[in-house]
């Protein structure tokens, strides 16, 4: 008579008895659980692949590809478009929202999600592991504050993957494992599943629905508008002041003849009216001026002086980068000042070219110019792009 | 204690986060993603409601918070807190009709700032990441502005002496994890730490423009004595100085002026105002080259010109510019502040006005009506008495005899006869007459008459209140 053993080396029929017992009861008690299947790092584009963001589209199990492979981390991450339903059995717990600096996270919200083991794998064609995201279709919130028309869904991610000790049969052979779940976070690593659309009838994402990006970029233009306001440019706006003209010397106001007809003396009536001359310079002057003639005079503006200008003639050279303004002193023009006041909003090309700051000014400080640089040079009939990091300036070229 | 608040240091958290913002980070395929910036302290009910109120929606990443760390007095930029700069300010008129500014000089202000209090704040940004990659994106961007510090501007108000400080980098805490993590997976977090040093200031007074317009120095000379002995005497030093030896006044282009027929005209100080003709244009100026340089705005009509006379008042004209000749300030005085007439008393009537001012060797009275007085600029019957004389027939009485009287006598016809109700010769005393025939008044300086307020005043003499 052979000895009684409940364990056998392989995985005989108690074993198969118990584990249809525990599915079944995973169906019967469980709940579905959608499983977004993780497929493996996105691959790199045509010829950006290096030594330590390798290709990893020719990996046999691609699961196996980690993206960066100096810091150890896949961060673009490839989901299946299908949804596998399976059962799960957790623990329901009460939650208290953490209110931190981001925003407001639910406290210990770690999930200790249970599979059958056999089920999960026959389902998914692999153990679930890190990466898979669940959607809990039982928490839909149908009653958040919004207009749309479909529910909330609850996301989590797996962190851990584990063969719980309560799912170990009379075998010693495992049935069930155990996911340790985390809520998800709007990230660059779910970006796929967030791009995917809500059902709410009108284009908009599950990203739209479910992330606070769209609210807090708003919260943030409001403050860039707000500070904006508080001081739209560097500098000082000094244009609703008046500057007297003075004359040197006298120190009296500086007038110009209001015409220039030469007065007939034997004509009783004489046109002795005067207007206000330019001034010479600002006097309320700040650390950045602005370009802008005092007075509200009137400038003209362009790449070439006008000939023939009267005395006190403002003009702005826009081909000098920054501008410079110029007056002209009966004989010459001499320079007034230079436009350097620049908007403090931190705006690249990016910035203005779509959204609530469509077309304003972008930030071109000496410092910023080097960032905020999109300009091309054509050297001997090629076409440069001025912006290149400096580690890959001017390097030798393949001659083979 | 007033209320006051003016948001100063929201306005320095706005700014701190302004610069924070419109950093971007980059996915593997090429997509830009801009880095939200929010406050790090808010309410759990507005945090609610960026849930939408359902712990289905979820937090973005990455993501910066900002916040306040510590707001310390700062000792080492203490300075004089007594101090009160002022700073005058001319604007330019504004049309509250078209809402614009125009190219005139508008109000003038005289604004007064004490010294802000020196405060260092300090400030935080939480940046966090939910990989390495998305870090280093990040912190390479923001790292690079601070070298070692960026602008920071609260305000593009001149006048706000406050408005400018600088962003400097502290520290960087680069990581709030352990190394590795462990068992549980918290959230990233690269702390970097700004100060800025930064005012806290009471609000300004803004005042009418209170410029200098006007220098008087004088010289005295007093004899040495010992004030050691009068020391209670708080004018010790005053007392007995008598009349100046010489005086400075200074004045904007030190014009005189010359008032005449109710026109005021700027006079160069160049000429020889006794000798040079004033109606030439060469020895006259535009009043525009005057007007923009006195504290306040000219208005035409309201704007007043004050001639002091030697005794002390002031003539008040309101003024407005002759739109014919800008050399020309009309005058519309102010008659409460004309001298009052001097009161003649004869046995016809009792009043302080001539009726006329005649030449009586040119002009015949006629039959003169009872009452009517008469300046005369020449004497009548000034040799009344000599031998055979018989004066003309103009100035008889009705009995034929004759009527003497001297050149500024004021003579008066009673029904019969003529009298002299103002004796030149022996009034010294100053006396104010208006001709009624022109409305101009006089004055009798115990020599001669003269207008009583038009000629030239020196720039001592009159001054223009905006």
């Amino acid at each position: 008579m052979p000895r009684l053993s409940l364990y056998k080396p392989e995985k005989g029929p108690d074993f198969r008895f118990i584990d249809r017992i525990v599915n079944e009861q995973f169906q019967v008690g469980g709940v579905d659980i959608f499983i977004h299947k993780y497929l493996g790092s996105v691959a790199p584009g045509e010829g950006e692949a290096t030594p330590t963001t390798p290709n990893n589209s020719m990996n046999p199990i691609p699961e196996l590809g980690i993206q960066d492979v100096l810091f150890m981390e896949n961060r673009d991450r490839n989901y299946e478009p299908d949804v596998y339903s399976i059962r799960g059995i957790y623990t329901m717990a009460d939650l208290d929202f953490n209110l931190s600096q981001f925003g407001l996270f639910l406290q210990s919200d770690t999930v200790l999600m249970h599979f059958h083991l056999r089920n999960c794998v026959d389902t998914l064609g692999r153990k679930i592991m890190p990466g898979d995201v669940l959607e809990l279709p039982h928490l839909k919130d149908e009653y958040a504050l919004d207009n749309h028309y479909v529910a909330l869904k609850r996301f989590y991610v797996v962190q851990d993957v584990s063969r719980p000790a309560n799912g170990f049969s009379q075998t010693w052979y495992p049935h069930l494992v155990r996911a340790k779940c985390v809520p998800l976070i709007d990230s660059q690593e779910f970006s796929q599943i967030f791009a995917q659309d809500s059902g709410n009838g009108d284009g908009s994402t599950l990203k739209d629905l479910l992330s606070t990006y769209n609210q807090s970029i708003l919260i943030n233009d409001q403050i860039v508008t707000q500070a904006s306001v508080d001081a739209p440019l560097s500098g000082y706006n000094t244009s609703q002041f008046f500057v007297i003209p003075v004359s040197t010397g006298t120190g009296l106001v500086h007038v110009t003849d209001a015409s220039d007809t030469i007065d007939d003396t034997s004509i009783d009536t004489l046109d002795a009216s005067v207007v206000l001359s330019t001034p010479n310079g600002n006097v309320y002057v700040g650390y950045a001026s602005g370009g802008i003639p005092n007075n509200a005079a009137a400038f003209g503006s362009g790449i070439q002086f006008p000939t023939d200008p009267p005395k006190g003639q403002y003009f702005l050279r826009t081909d000098y980068l920054p501008n410079v303004l110029y007056k002209f002193d009966g004989g010459k023009w001499i320079m007034t000042e230079q436009n350097v006041r620049m908007t403090m909003n931190q705006f690249g090309a990016q910035d203005v070219s779509t959204g609530t700051f469509f077309g304003s000014q972008i930030r071109q400080t000496q410092k910023t110019s080097f960032i905020n640089n999109t300009t091309t040079a054509t050297i001997n009939g090629r076409l440069v792009v001025e912006k290149q990091a400096l580690n890959s300036v001017l390097l030798p070229k393949a001659d083979n | 204690m007033d209320h006051f608040y003016s948001g100063q240091v929201r306005r320095y958290l706005t700014q701190y986060m302004r610069v924070m913002s419109n950093f971007s980070w980059k996915d593997s395929a090429g997509r830009l993603s801009q880095v939200p910036v929010r406050y790090g302290d808010p309410s759990r009910q507005a945090s609610s409601l960026l849930n939408k109120n359902t712990e289905n929606v979820m937090p973005t990443a990455p993501f910066i918070a900002c916040y306040i760390k510590g707001l310390d007095y700062d000792q080492t930029r203490l300075q004089d807190p007594t101090f009160v700069s002022k700073v005058q300010i001319r604007e330019r008129a504004f049309d509250d009709n078209t809402g614009q500014y125009l190219n005139t000089q508008g109000l003038g202000y005289t604004v007064e700032r004490i010294m802000p209090s020196p405060y260092k704040l300090t400030l935080v940004a939480d940046i966090w990441t939910t990989n390495t990659d998305q870090k280093l994106q990040i912190f390479e961007q923001l790292a690079y502005l601070f070298n070692p510090s960026l602008e920071l501007q609260t305000t593009d108000n001149y006048i706000d002496w406050t408005s400018l400080t600088v962003l400097q980098l502290d520290s960087t805490n680069w990581t709030s994890r352990q190394i590795p993590q462990g068992v549980e997976q918290n959230i990233d977090i690269l702390t970097m730490t700004f100060t800025t040093p930064i005012w806290i200031t009471p609000p300004a007074k803004v005042m009418r423009m209170g410029i200098i317009t006007k220098i008087i120095a004088n010289v005295f000379s007093n004899e040495q004595g010992a004030i050691i002995t009068e020391y209670d005497d708080p004018n010790a030093v005053y007392t007995g100085l008598g009349d100046p030896l010489f005086q400075t006044v200074v004045t904007p282009g030190n014009f005189e002026l010359m008032v005449l027929d109710g026109v005021a005209g700027l006079l160069t100080n160049e000429i020889d105002t006794a000798a040079g003709d004033v109606t030439m244009p060469g020895n006259t100026t535009s009043w525009r080259r005057l007007l923009d340089l006195y504290p306040g705005q000219f208005r035409a009509g309201l704007t007043t010109l004050r001639l002091i006379k030697p005794e002390g008042n002031e003539i008040v004209a309101y003024i407005s510019l002759d739109p014919l000749d800008e050399r020309r300030m009309l005058l519309n005085f102010d008659t409460d502040t004309i001298p009052a007439n001097s009161i003649l008393t004869s046995s016809v009537d009792t009043r302080g006005t001539v009726d006329a001012i005649i030449n009586p060797e040119t002009f015949s009275p006629g039959v003169p009506a009872t009452g009517i007085r008469y300046l005369i600029l020449e004497n009548i019957n000034a040799d009344l008495g000599a031998p055979g004389y018989n004066g003309p027939q103009a100035w008889k009485n009705a009995d034929n005899s004759d009527f003497q009287a001297s050149a500024n006598d004021i003579i008066q016809w009673d029904g019969t006869k003529w009298t002299i109700i103002f004796n030149s010769t022996r009034v010294s005393t100053v006396t104010y007459i208006t001709n009624s025939y022109t409305g101009i008044q006089y004055k009798w300086d115990g020599h001669q008459w003269s207008k009583s307020f038009e000629g030239i005043y020196d720039n001592l003499s009159w001054r223009l209140v905006l």
